[in-house]
């Protein structure tokens, strides 16, 4: 099983864009751990921000992807348009626990507690949970239906990313509200964080695209998705699943690993 | 040791099962203790005795903390309420004066007794002032 794109397989802009991410990866480490300066209150504890804030972002992203992903899927059964999905939401899941986690680790620093039910992390583990339940479904699904109903959770699951970002706005949290993307004006923030948060931003997005290509890159290469074989399902290595019901729309799901099975690279 | 854990279709069931649970129980504690995770003391004031313990948010004011061997105790406000917290021990490093804090405890009257102490910080981010 393909783990692993082959870098050299991989179509010029993707490389660009992994080169530019590598890049500006690069640069947002060092404006992170020695350029930007400490925070008066919070000490060196507040870089957690640095990786905390982007990698949320970043979730969001990868969740507003599913969405417009699943529009299609929704409507006839997309098969490409799935595969990006599916591909987003695994990023978005492995996003949501790094959110998670350096949420974790950075409350153990400041508030002094490693983890609350506040409902900023209740929300967000909510968040991540709906695109677990959507990454199974689509596990699972088999036929067109099932296939259009998993594509359903997946775009409602977006719902999720408002709830997130305003519980903080809408719920007394132990988590301070917004800094940026605030409503109405923002918080202060000294320039330099904010320029470094906004590269920290930017190169987090970057990988995350990266990442997300890539997955579903290997995961077509997986399915063998040529264009659409009339008469029937593609070499499918020994699988003794039926034969799909419409052998034109059943692409092979992907049924053998489950999403998780396969290493994120 | 090794878990046996299912491959394949029963283990995107499970996946899915697990999923739908944990969702199910974020939502009945949610409806059960509300999303609010602290109160003002002035909302705890108003609400009468409490029987059970409370979690109140507010700010510590400056000049109040004090920090001894037996325990250390601040003031807490919202601004309008006042509650003086006591907490047997050295508080948390990331307790300061002037910035927000959260507590849990037993409150008698004005005075809280307090089992856990958070600080809740701002959302404001500068360097350290240049000091000599």
């Amino acid at each position: 099983m393909r783990t692993r794109p082959d870098p050299r397989g991989a179509p010029r802009p993707h490389q660009a864009l992994a080169a530019a991410a590598a890049v500006t990866t690069a640069v947002a480490l060092v404006l992170a751990l020695v350029v930007a300066p400490p925070d008066a209150v919070q000490g060196d504890a507040q870089r957690w921000m640095y990786l905390h804030v982007p990698a949320a972002w970043s979730a969001y992203l990868c969740f507003a992807v599913v969405l417009l992903a699943c529009l299609p899927v929704v409507r006839h059964d997309a098969a490409r348009p799935r595969v990006v999905a599916r591909a987003a939401a695994e990023t978005g899941v492995a996003l949501t626990a790094l959110t998670l986690l350096t949420g974790s680790v950075w409350g153990a620093q400041t508030w002094g507690t490693w983890w609350v039910w506040d409902a900023r992390v209740t929300t967000t583990v909510a968040m991540g949970l709906v695109q677990v339940a959507f990454l199974a479904a689509l596990a699972l699904a088999r036929t067109r239906r099932t296939r259009r109903a998993a594509g359903l959770v997946g775009a409602l699951g977006f719902l999720m990313v408002p709830v997130v970002h305003l519980s903080v706005v809408w719920w007394r949290t132990l988590h301070q509200p917004p800094t940026l993307l605030a409503p109405g004006a923002g918080a202060p923030i000294a320039p330099v964080m904010a320029w470094t948060l906004g590269v920290c931003v930017l190169a987090c997005t970057l990988l995350s695209v990266t990442v997300v290509l890539a997955r579903v890159r290997s995961d077509a290469g997986h399915d063998a998705v040529p264009p659409a074989p009339a008469d029937s399902a593609p070499a499918d290595s020994g699988s003794a699943r039926p034969g799909p019901a419409h052998p034109g729309t059943a692409r092979p799901t992907p049924a053998g690993p489950v999403p998780h099975a396969r290493v994120t690279p | 040791m090794r878990l046996a854990v299912p491959r394949g279709r029963p283990r995107a069931w499970l996946v899915l099962a697990v999923a739908c649970l944990g969702l199910a129980l974020l939502l009945a504690s949610a409806m059960r203790d509300g999303l609010t995770y602290w109160g003002t003391p002035s909302e705890v004031a108003a609400a009468g005795p409490p029987q059970r313990d409370v979690r109140l948010g507010g700010l510590v004011v400056p000049g109040t903390l004090t920090e001894e061997p037996g325990g250390s105790s601040f003031v807490l406000t919202d601004g309008a309420t006042d509650v003086t917290v006591h907490y047997a021990g050295a508080l948390p490093a990331t307790v300061r004066e002037g910035e927000g804090a959260v507590v849990e405890g037993r409150l008698d009257g004005q005075v809280l007794r307090a089992r856990t102490v958070l600080l809740r910080h701002s959302n404001e981010y500068r360097p350290p002032e240049e000091t000599p």
